[in-house]
């Protein structure tokens, strides 16, 4: 399930507006520009991702 | 069933009949079935916490780096308000008189036999009342050189009195 940049600016804007309330107001949009950059340097690392199978999990489970 | 992601994956009706159904008639479709929409699941999970650890996690750095940046404007900026504040070092020494510092005429003989670095330190010190650091920081010594010569001065001026 590949993600689109514009998909995650869109889908995390709410956790995005929240780290730059907790910075000063005058470096907001410094941060918000290094945010952007950041997630389209991870993107292909985002979208690389591996997910566990249901019963390859369920078995790990029960060898702990 | 203690791990969460298999737990909150089962919370969602659809994800839960999937599961019944390979349970109860483990044919390879009804596996292949349940363990795409896990995967799924799964993978949006990882997504998600991926890049809310991202943001976090930079926002976080991004905050260290302007702090430590603000303190170190703030230090150079106290740097420049001391030498506008003070006077430059020549003026420092010949602005107060020994003779001014000193009744006592044996001490303001052994101050006068002191070394310059001595006797700048002690009017900085005692005249002009700065912290250690702050003499440091303004002539370019180390801390410990400056305390180190201060004391020094001290002990001087005690076996002249």
């Amino acid at each position: 399930m590949e993600l689109e940049y514009e998909e995650i600016l869109r889908e995390f804007r709410p956790l995005i507006i929240n780290s730059l309330c907790n910075t000063a107001p005058c470096y907001r949009e410094d941060l918000e520009q290094e945010i952007k950059i950041k997630i389209y340097e991870k993107l292909h690392v985002i979208n690389n991702l591996k997910a566990p199978g249901f019963y390859e999990l369920l078995n790990q489970e029960e060898r702990v | 069933m203690t791990n969460a992601l298999i737990k909150s994956f089962l919370e969602k009706k659809s994800a839960r009949r999937l599961y019944e159904v390979a349970e109860k008639n483990p044919t390879p479709e009804n596996i292949r079935a349940l363990e795409e929409a896990f995967k799924q699941y799964a993978l949006r999970v990882k997504q998600i916490s991926y890049i809310k650890r991202l943001i976090k996690g930079y926002s976080i750095d991004f905050d260290k780096r302007i702090r430590s940046k603000v303190v170190r404007q703030s230090i150079d900026d106290e740097e420049v308000n001391y030498h506008n504040l003070l006077p430059s070092r020549v003026e420092v020494e010949t602005e107060v008189e020994p003779n001014e510092l000193f009744t006592d005429e044996r001490i303001h003989r052994t101050f006068q036999s002191l070394k310059d670095i001595q006797k700048q330190l002690l009017i900085y010190k005692f005249v002009k009342n700065l912290k250690n650091k702050e003499i440091a920081r303004l002539l370019g010594y180390s801390e410990q050189r400056v305390s180190y010569n201060i004391k020094s001065a001290i002990e001087k001026l005690k076996k002249g009195a």
